[in-house]
């Protein structure tokens, strides 16, 4: 099966004045028709950004700098990330192939239009220039992410809903027009824990009955244990590790997912007193990076004139699982983004 | 457990209410419920967690605690070296004798320190504000807070905004430590936190918890987090308290159907974990438009027409574990099933 969506050495980087902050570093994944991919890390470690180039809505001074961004739109493939795409096309896709809902229900619904205008727009553009039938669309959407009384809700503003209620309503508009891929960004990290479960269990319902992917990018392992498939676990621009969620979870290989797994608090099964597995200092700063692995100053593991000289390359160590350590391969990742191969220092 | 010493904090009957006016006038037309009728106490020593959601007035609760806002009714204990105050009916002037002993740390590291101050001047503020030290001596203990906390001493005349997120929250504790308090409230001190980060403070805690002779009131809605730091565990539902017991009691026998939810709620820690999930019907009531009888009885599972009409008592459940519903102790409710064992 060919994938969805297929994004190859994508780098979007910042030319601020201090410097160039490299917010996404020659990341690869893949995501499958219908599958739901993870996309993990910390603030500042690019996840965000990663999914703004795929919408192209990266905001100033940040740039696509290389890489690809391939989408599998019936039959044909478009690259995202070609800069010769035009506004129009760009677009046409953006609403109708890919939506997008992000983390704060509370700013990004217009105020000033009421719910089913806001529908309206999107069917508008892409499904039908009926206002009659727009109307009933946007009922049944309301109706389907489980908002009662859509017909009165349907001219009502945002500020008369509850947080949850605007997350509905935001994915609401997402899937309006049935888009074969949906980029959640967060969507319940402003969201109380018993609303979350309902937004988890709402998203994975939908995902079902429209057979859409889903890139759902969050810093809450426990998220990701519950809807994800496969994982890409990102740190400082780069994806370090990536695999199924089970190999991920059960079989961590980058010393970065190892010590975020057993950082956290798990409910029921550690004990008060026993120490966390923090990581020590905290992540640097990205502006001007270094070409060496992102982790090293914080590693236990980091091996000296290896880890702080070389960028590793992501390499397979098992059946649909890639890490990006030394620890695990010899291969470098380049400048120019091709593969070398490490010379050791005979022990 | 056993009968212990005198608590640290007793509160009994604590309520907040603020006034919802309308018109012109800003006639009163009702009271928003924040805090109803909430009692509790805290031994020296322990952590009692306070869980609840957005609104459930678990903040308020805090802030009453330490009078950073005036209750509208209750008394908050508080009993030290044998002597007792009630906070809620200090004067001001009365207050400012006890406030070293209760400090607070707050959940946001950006907002909650001063910018225009050095790390120094904010650690030491307390320290001069009560005239605890002055001179060489001050130099001395704020030195030696910060290098207590994981802040380097070379660092302490930088301001805020050198500092990272975990860092900022390292020096908002050695602010709070700065008077060698028996209390601290903390209100969700590592919800604004990356989970690597999250666990240096989590680690942090306990160690200073023993070392300073500290109690706290740890404020989340974390629930790993406080079932974590917390000996004992209070959870809020607009307002009120619903269930209070240890925290071992409350995370493998819920006695309130709220609490229930909750648990069933948090997402897995692993793929393969087995979970029951209670997705709770609609929303949280509205604090300024209460439901009748029990607030939770719209979206329990388990209401009957009881529910609907009059309020629950506060059954004890068990020694120690109380909860506010109807039929406590006669549902079998999920819990958190501790596996690995």
């Amino acid at each position: 099966m060919s994938p969805l969506l297929d994004v190859r050495n994508l780098r979007t980087h910042f030319r601020t004045s201090d410097g160039i902050v490299k917010a996404v570093d020659g990341v690869s994944f893949t995501v499958d028709p219908q599958e739901t991919l993870g996309l993990i890390g910390e603030s500042g470690c690019g996840k965000s950004v990663t999914a703004h180039s795929i919408m192209r809505i990266v905001p100033r001074p940040g740039q696509i700098e290389g890489g690809e961004i391939h989408m599998e739109l019936e039959g044909e493939t478009v690259d995202l990330a070609d800069p010769a795409l035009s506004g129009s096309e760009l677009r046409a896709i953006r609403g109708r192939d890919i939506s997008m809902v992000f983390q704060e229900p509370m700013t990004s619904l217009s105020p000033v239009h009421s719910i089913g205008n806001q529908i309206r727009e999107t069917l508008f553009l892409h499904r039908t220039r009926d206002r009659k039938e727009a109307d009933e669309i946007a009922v049944d959407m309301l109706a389907r992410v489980g908002i009662a009384n859509p017909r009165q809700r349907i001219n009502e503003y945002p500020h008369q809903l509850s947080g949850g209620m605007r997350q509905r309503v935001m994915i609401a508009i997402a899937l309006a027009c049935r888009p074969r891929l949906l980029i959640a960004d967060e969507p319940t990290t402003a969201l109380d824990v018993t609303v979350q479960a309902q937004i988890l269990e709402l998203i994975n319902d939908l995902q079902d009955e429209f057979h859409m992917a889903v890139l759902y990018i969050t810093h809450d392992l426990g998220v990701i244990a519950e809807v994800c498939d496969r994982v890409a676990v990102m740190y400082l621009g780069r994806v370090v590790e990536y695999g199924t969620v089970r190999e991920i979870f059960y079989n961590p290989k980058h010393p970065y997912t190892v010590r975020l797994l057993r950082s956290i608090p798990k409910l029921g099964h550690t004990k008060k007193g026993e120490p966390l597995a923090a990581i020590r200092g905290t992540v640097p700063s990205p502006i001007n990076q270094p070409p060496l692995c992102g982790f090293h100053d914080r590693c236990e593991e980091v091996m000296e004139g290896v880890c702080n000289r070389h960028i590793p390359a992501l390499a397979e160590v098992a059946d649909r699982h890639q890490v990006r350590c030394f620890l695990h391969s010899d291969s470098i990742q380049l400048e120019d983004g091709s593969i070398g191969t490490l010379e050791r220092a005979p022990a | 457990m056993s009968e212990r010493a005198k608590p640290l904090v007793e509160v009994r009957g604590l309520s907040k209410y603020y006034p919802i006016e309308k018109g012109m006038f800003r006639r009163v037309q009702g009271w928003l419920k924040a805090v109803d009728d909430v009692s509790f106490e805290i031994h020296p020593g322990e952590t009692l967690g306070l869980v609840g959601e957005s609104g459930s007035g678990k903040t308020t609760v805090g802030r009453c605690m330490l009078r950073a806002v005036d209750p509208t009714a209750g008394e908050v204990w508080f009993h030290h070296e044998g002597q007792s105050w009630d906070m809620a009916a200090l004067s001001q002037k009365e207050l400012q004798a006890i406030r070293p002993y209760a400090q607070m740390i707050f959940q946001d590291p950006y907002s909650s320190l001063d910018p225009r101050l050095p790390v120094f001047d904010i650690i030491s503020e307390p320290i001069r504000t009560h005239n605890l030290a002055s001179g060489t001596d001050l130099e001395d203990q704020v030195k030696h807070l910060a290098s207590r906390v994981g802040l380097n001493i070379d660092h302490l005349r930088r301001y805020p905004h050198a500092f990272s997120g975990g860092q900022r929250q390292r020096i908002g504790i050695a602010r709070a430590l700065a008077t060698q308090p028996r209390l601290i409230v903390a209100d969700e001190p590592v919800s604004a936190l990356d989970a690597s980060i999250q666990a240096q403070i989590l680690n942090l805690l306990p160690e200073l918890q023993r070392e300073f002779g500290l109690t706290f009131l740890f404020i989340a809605h974390d629930l790993s987090v406080v079932e974590y730091v917390s000996d004992r565990v209070a959870v809020m539902y607009v307002g009120r308290l619903v269930e209070t017991a240890s925290t071992k009691r409350i995370f493998s026998m819920p006695s309130h159907p709220y609490t229930e939810a909750l648990l069933s709620a948090v997402p897995k820690s692993e793929p393969d974990q087995h979970k029951e999930r209670i997705v709770l019907k609609g929303e949280t009531a509205n604090p300024a438009d209460l439901p009748s009888g029990c607030y939770f009885h719209p979206r329990c599972h388990y209401a009957e027409d009881i529910c609907r009409n009059q309020a629950p008592p506060w059954v004890e459940v068990a020694p120690g574990h109380h909860a506010a519903c109807h039929f406590a102790g006669e549902l079998t409710l999920a819990a958190i099933g501790s596996t690995s064992s």
